[in-house]
């Protein structure tokens, strides 16, 4: 060891720079160990507190009313419900005898609105009037659609006819011609179709104004591209699940829409797995209460089940999507076909616009 | 019948007996160590208390080791040579504590004032090497590096004091009309 180490381990142990204790070390560092478990506990606490704060305020903007997580085959969408229901019976508006016609005066001016979704590629204009005199009216006339072949250049009128698409003959829902009590609504449908003639020589259209008995409203130069011709459908009053939505001031088109994904194919006797989705148009959310039903149809199958409202709240402008599970029977037609999807109340009435449609493959 | 809540622990911290016995019996030897490795006796009354709270704390799990006074040496190293407690507390200027006259040889102040000139991890390898008498694979193991590491700081350490002390057989002249001025630890220089 050198001199040096020697003086440093000296210095290191001279007791003269020993430097006085307190008396009662003891005491002292007991009560320093209470003031740190205090501090601990203290600073425990405002932890647990500020997190009891942050979390709501972090995720409670956030989170959608009600709004589970998705589970199973459809991550995001509310679990199906295996809840089979008979369809309710419906409010049957029964059909009336035809009275003297509607005249103009008595109608008030036709206000329009596209129907949600397409369905194997229609696109249906809605047209409605409304009886606004003291007295029934019968309204035969057929409807006349005027505007433009924006393609040709040529101007069209459309006359209404007896079915299209959308207005199948003999169809027991709807009382055509109707006969409209003080209030009632009649409703006309435009039909585009895009996809006869191969999707070939698409033509544009512009539709100006109807013809209302012997009066024209305008209907907002509306522009629909169509393959076919665009078919106008008879005035018609619905009798079944749309009778009450047609009363008063209501507009079968409700503040939600629906939208349905379907896969593209689905084996005959096997489970089709799809989604709904809910949106809501409007400012104001829509309380799905009290729990609706929705029918599901592909052909001739159909079923109607009890929709899962753990959600029942949707958020104005906001949309929640739903898982569906549907049995397709064994002995289905192969082929293409639309699945047709629609919500209603347990009193047998549409909820409102929520109906949709889509294309799928039977195979 | 509700049962009464538990008394928080705060009021009644149990000191055990053991902690209070060792605390009690160790206290002036830990602060002597403290002293020395930080030449500060405020400081070293500091770390010892801290490096205390934080064995009680523990007291169960440090009583299980073989070595509780190791470990509260380690503590008081380690708070020492924490990197935030540096930045609180920069001023290690080595306070000559007062002490009584005495006939002996008089001491080495010039030498305690220079070892408070060393970077902290140098002066701690000294003091853990000469005050302690623990070997270089010991103080490696205190400071958590190699026995390279103490090895050269040791070196740099001894060579640092040597080179302010000044040339001479003995490297000590039997009385300096003055100290030399104190060198300011170089930056980074600790070697860790």
């Amino acid at each position: 060891m050198s001199d040096l180490e020697s003086r440093v381990r000296a210095v290191l142990h001279d007791e003269r720079y020993a430097v006085p204790g307190p008396p009662d070390p003891t005491t002292r560092v007991a009560a320093a160990i209470r003031r740190r478990q205090r501090n601990r506990m203290l600073v425990v606490g405002v932890a647990v507190l500020a997190v009891a704060v942050a979390v709501p305020l972090v995720l409670g903007p956030r989170r959608t009313p009600d709004r589970p997580t998705g589970t199973g085959s459809s991550p995001g969408a509310v679990p199906w419900l295996d809840a089979p229901t008979p369809l309710p019976s419906v409010a049957w508006s029964s059909p009336r005898s035809a009275t003297s016609p509607c005249v103009a005066v008595d109608l008030s001016p036709a206000t329009v609105q596209w129907a949600p979704g397409t369905a194997n590629g229609h696109r249906v204009l809605i047209v409605s009037v409304r009886n606004t005199g003291l007295l029934p009216c019968t309204l035969a006339d057929p409807a006349r659609v005027h505007g433009a072949d924006l393609t040709t250049g040529e101007p069209v009128t459309l006359v209404g006819q007896s079915t299209t698409y959308v207005d199948p003959p003999d169809d027991p829902t709807n009382e055509r011609p109707p006969t409209l009590l003080p209030g009632d609504r009649a409703f006309a449908n435009v039909v585009t179709d895009t996809g006869c003639d191969g999707g070939i020589n698409p033509h544009t259209y512009r539709l100006d104004d109807i013809t209302v008995v012997d009066r024209r409203d305008s209907l907002g130069a509306a522009t629909a591209a169509s393959v076919c011709p665009i078919v106008v459908g008879p005035w018609s009053r619905p009798l079944g699940a749309d009778a009450l939505a047609a009363r008063g001031d209501a507009w079968p088109i409700g503040p939600l829409s629906a939208v349905v994904t379907v896969p593209g194919t689905v084996a005959r006797g096997g489970e089709l797995v799809y989604r709904v989705t809910l949106r809501n148009r409007t400012g104001d959310a829509v309380d799905l209460t009290p729990c609706p039903h929705y029918t599901e149809r592909i052909t001739r199958a159909s079923a109607t089940y009890r929709l899962n409202c753990a959600v029942h709240v949707i958020p104005a402008g906001g949309s929640v999507t739903y898982e569906m599970r549907m049995r397709v029977p064994p002995d289905l037609p192969a082929g293409d076909c639309v699945l047709f999807w629609q919500l209603g109340w347990p009193n047998g009435t549409v909820v409102a616009g929520a109906t949709g449609n889509a294309p799928i493959t039977v195979t | 019948m509700r049962a009464p809540a538990p008394e928080a622990p705060v009021d009644r911290w149990p000191a055990p007996p053991a902690f209070d016995e060792y605390v009690r019996s160790r206290h002036a030897e830990l602060l002597r160590f403290a002293h020395v490795l930080c030449g500060d006796p405020h400081l070293a009354a500091d770390l010892v208390q801290d490096a205390l709270v934080g064995a009680g704390l523990a007291w169960g799990r440090v009583r299980r080791t073989d070595d509780p006074e190791g470990y509260v040496r380690r503590a008081i190293v380690n708070r020492y040579l924490s990197r935030w407690r540096r930045l609180r507390r920069e001023s290690l200027v080595a306070a000559v504590p007062d002490r009584a006259y005495s006939d002996a040889e008089p001491p080495d102040d010039e030498l305690w004032r220079l070892l408070g000139t060393l970077p902290r991890q140098q002066r701690a390898v000294l003091v853990l090497r000469f005050y302690a008498d623990l070997t270089e694979a010991q103080v490696a193991d205190v400071l958590g590096c190699t026995v390279g590491t103490v090895k050269s700081n040791g070196h740099r350490a001894l060579a640092r004091l040597r080179a302010a002390l000044g040339p001479g057989p003995a490297e000590r002249p039997a009385a300096r009309p003055t100290a030399r001025p104190a060198e300011r630890p170089a930056e980074g220089g600790d070697g860790s």
